[in-house]
């Protein structure tokens, strides 16, 4: 055989080329699992082909490991990174709360979305209740609050209640009078008028009522987010894009 | 719940201080006013090694939270009824706040009802302005009078309210 033969025989290792926030999250985490990273790669084509990932502020993945790449930001690891209070268990489920103590702050404000231009949401393991994500502010609440039922409001006074499941939670608003909310697998979309966005920093397993952590949960929470107002059909094409990451990461609920 | 009970001098030196670059130290306070830390198997891990970890040999003991204080009458009072704009002005043993929360009405009802041992049963006082409720061994609220759907959901509000306070007075 010849050389040339040879080689041509062998099989061909081609670069990984991952995309660029893939990339970002690799230098700031040194992640070199590769299914972590290819679920993250994945998450990144599909958030881009369907529209909605160029309109997240914050997106923690939750990917499994430490606080320290618990706490980082998926859109830009530079910013928004979280600060934890004791209390809360990181695993490859995501991160959970105690119910008394642990949370996680975003730093991100949640009138950093426009109040008519807003989304945010989650992906729990169990839905035990209370406050998985967001703020109350004044007569404005943004948040995903379980209590026997599931309140999911965004930007809004009191809001619609859905059956309690685990798995993804969206919510989006694109004008003043409705919001549309993705509750696993049901899509409902309601008149409900807006009110001014809080300027109150979103938190993660409890709810930030005024300026302090209220609501903790004992929830696992395995993706959290907030960006801007999506369309119906993009916040749709999010949670079949985020149940397909958390299948690739073998937490799927 | 099971915690590490804190020395008032060690919750001083730790409450809000980071461990690691993205998590501090959040103490509680139990129903005998002893504090505690409650510390993950994540944050155990994170300070073996550190200059805290002497709290992790701190002996653990039974937390019982604070969860209600009822013994003098409680006065709510409804200073906003508006549907996109509920705000309800409480005064609790003397000391006044105001703190807007929703909840399941049924769910606050039930909280008072268990946490005061009484049946809730009429209402007394209107959503004008007026003294709505009283609170002094005894509750009164009557589901029948109330028609509007978006009062109910006020009074959950209001009764949110108060389980909030009593939980943290």
């Amino acid at each position: 055989m010849s050389y040339f033969s040879l080689i041509n025989s062998m099989n061909r290792i081609l670069p990984v080329s991952y995309g660029a926030l893939t990339s970002a999250w690799i230098t700031a985490t040194s992640e070199s699992n590769t299914t972590i990273l290819n679920a993250l790669n994945n998450l990144e084509i599909a958030g881009n082909s369907n529209g909605w990932l160029t309109k997240m502020s914050i997106l923690y993945p939750f990917v499994g490991g430490n606080s320290a790449k618990h706490a980082l930001n998926f859109i830009n690891p530079a910013t928004y990174a979280l600060s934890f209070a004791s209390g809360v268990t990181h695993d490859s489920l995501g991160i959970t709360g105690n119910g008394t103590t642990g949370y996680a702050d975003t730093g991100f404000p949640n009138n950093t979305t426009g109040q008519n231009d807003t989304s945010i949401g989650v992906y729990i393991q169990i839905a035990v209740g209370q406050g998985y994500f967001g703020s109350i502010g004044g007569s404005s609440r943004s948040y995903i609050f379980g209590l026997g039922s599931l309140y999911m409001t965004v930007n809004s006074g009191l809001d619609s209640i859905v059956d309690s499941t685990a798995g993804f939670k969206g919510i989006t608003r694109t004008s003043s009078g409705s919001r549309t909310i993705v509750n696993d697998t049901t899509t409902y979309t309601a008149s409900t008028a807006s009110a001014t966005a809080s300027s109150l920093n979103q938190f993660i397993l409890a709810t930030n009522l005024t300026g302090s952590a209220y609501g903790f949960t004992t929830e696992t929470i395995s993706l959290a987010f907030q960006g801007s107002g999506l369309t119906i059909t993009e916040l749709e094409d999010m949670r079949t894009d985020v149940v397909a990451f958390q299948t690739a990461l073998s937490r799927n609920v | 719940m099971i915690g590490r009970q804190l020395t008032i001098e060690q919750r001083n030196a730790i409450q809000g201080v980071f461990f690691n670059d993205t998590t501090f130290f959040s103490c509680l306070k139990d129903v005998a006013d002893n504090y505690f830390i409650m510390l993950s198997d994540s944050d155990i891990e994170e300070i073996q090694g550190t200059e805290w970890s002497y709290l992790i040999g701190l002996p653990e003991s039974e937390c019982i939270l604070k969860t209600q204080i009822i013994n003098n009458a409680v006065v709510v009072n409804v200073v906003d009824v508006n549907y996109l704009n509920v705000t309800a002005s409480c005064t609790l043993d003397g000391v006044s706040f105001s703190i807007p929360f929703f909840e399941d009405f049924n769910e606050a009802k039930t909280i008072l009802e268990n946490e005061t041992n009484t049946t809730i049963t009429t209402i007394s006082g209107n959503f004008e302005g007026q003294s709505l409720l009283n609170i002094n061994n005894s509750i009164q609220f009557d589901c029948a009078t109330i028609t509007d759907l978006s009062v109910y959901e006020e009074l959950s509000e209001i009764f949110a309210c108060v389980k909030y306070k009593l939980m943290n007075v």
